[in-house]
């Protein structure tokens, strides 16, 4: 067992043993992803932040059921990613929040790596974010999910397929086909 | 130009890094020499890129207040603390340590008491009679009487100094007492312990056993005394 794995073993034990601390960072550290996921499938901020929510109460009470074998972030999006389905089957609706319908002040610029042009410059103009938030509306959930995961939240292929409970060769499928299907529109777009 | 579609799908893998080494290399191969692929790779580039510049949500740190209300919820049942500690959580360091404090300063108390108790049962104050206290302090008991120095001494002329040293003895285990009796060639020296309270009456049960003579004056037999009694023969 390397130093990491050391590390990772004893954080775990912290959350098992309720560690205020270990679980503070962890909500710290994922929150705001697995809200931004949330968004994603269901498109209601209100019942996005209530399943959120529900994610980390359900973490703290079955950490003990968490192997290991994923990350903890891929076993907390799994947990998200039933919770909305369960909505969605429940509710029989899954809307798609545009982002032109989030609140600018509820908003914080993406993540990019240094080498990746600033938000600006790629986003453009309202314009073609309104575009892509169009094309994103009208992709099928399953797609918009996987790109999403893959996307935003940088899980791999393998991690993805544990959250969304399909065949990795699926996640590749279903991500293709997203860029395909997003870049088609926002081409007819212009 | 339309992309190739033997490679469309490992395209978009290989812009995730998902392809393994020996894919990745035909991809970049086939991407020199087909323009149609390379116009798809673009426009796969760019709508991930657009993706990850999109707006994303900021999550109130409240969201998670009945999330983290549940671990401190479990971690006391896991250590077993009460519930009502939780009314205390916000100052329970200087708390617990004032309540540490009391309970070894009560703990403190009931032990100098209990010293002081049993050091002094009769409540008397010691330190006005240094001597008492000194007596107190060696009251002996069975065979520790031999080496007690006496508080009181005195002779006892009777006709048969051993009858007479063991009637002594009787006496005083018969007053609650304890004796401890040596014997010489025609005396025997009985060193007696009895109660204060029957100190007197033991004084006067010697005078019934034979002729009693207090050496030592006229002491206040007041408290635990050893009397030192030889017995001697009566001519």
């Amino acid at each position: 067992m390397d130093r990491e794995e050391t590390a990772d073993s004893l954080f775990l034990e912290r959350l098992r043993s309720r560690d205020e601390r270990a679980w503070a960072r962890v909500m710290r550290e994922y929150r705001s992803g697995i809200l931004g996921a949330c968004l994603r499938r269901i498109g209601n901020r209100e019942d996005a932040e209530d399943i959120c929510s529900e994610v980390f109460s359900r973490g703290v009470r079955g950490i003990e059921g968490f192997r290991g074998e994923a990350s903890l972030k891929t076993w907390l999006h799994t947990i998200a990613a039933h919770l909305c389905w369960s909505h969605h089957t429940v509710r029989g609706r899954s809307n798609h929040m545009g982002l032109d319908q989030i609140p600018q002040r509820e908003m914080e610029g993406g993540a990019l790596n240094s080498e990746i042009p600033s938000p600006d410059r790629v986003a453009g103009s309202a314009e073609i974010r309104s575009a892509l938030d169009h094309a994103l509306a009208t992709l099928d959930p399953v797609l918009r999910e996987a790109f999403h995961l893959r996307v935003v939240e940088e899980m791999s292929y393998d991690d993805i397929a544990r959250v969304t409970g399909v065949p990795m060769n699926t996640v590749k499928t279903r991500i293709f086909r997203a860029r395909e299907r997003l870049q088609k529109q926002l081409v007819e777009h212009r | 130009m339309m992309m190739c579609d033997a490679w469309s799908e490992d395209l978009s893998a290989w812009i995730d890094g998902e392809l393994d080494s020996r894919r990745a290399r035909e991809i970049a191969q086939h991407l020199q020499a087909c323009e149609g692929c390379r116009g798809a790779l673009a426009g796969f580039q760019h709508v991930t890129l657009l993706m990850k510049a999109a707006p994303r949500p900021r999550a109130s740190r409240h969201l998670t207040d009945p999330a983290m209300a549940l671990v401190r919820k479990l971690s006391r049942e896991r250590r077993g603390t009460p519930a009502w500690r939780s009314l205390f959580e916000p100052f329970w360091p200087k708390f617990s340590l004032a309540l540490s404090g009391a309970a070894i300063a009560s703990l403190l108390a009931i032990i100098v008491g209990h010293n002081y108790f049993f050091s002094n049962p009769y409540g008397r104050d010691l330190t006005d009679n240094p001597r008492q206290e000194s007596a107190a302090a060696e009251a002996p008991v069975g065979p520790s009487i031999q080496s007690t120095k006496p508080t009181i001494s005195g002779e006892l002329a009777v006709a048969d100094s051993a009858v007479g040293a063991d009637r002594v003895a009787t006496l005083a285990r018969a007053l609650g007492g304890d004796a401890y009796s040596v014997s010489t060639a025609g005396s025997s020296t009985v060193f007696v312990t009895v109660p204060p309270t029957k100190q007197g009456a033991f004084i006067n049960g010697l005078s019934g056993l034979g002729k009693w003579q207090n050496t030592t004056g006229a002491p206040s037999l007041i408290g635990p005394a050893t009397i030192g009694i030889t017995v001697v023969q009566h001519p």
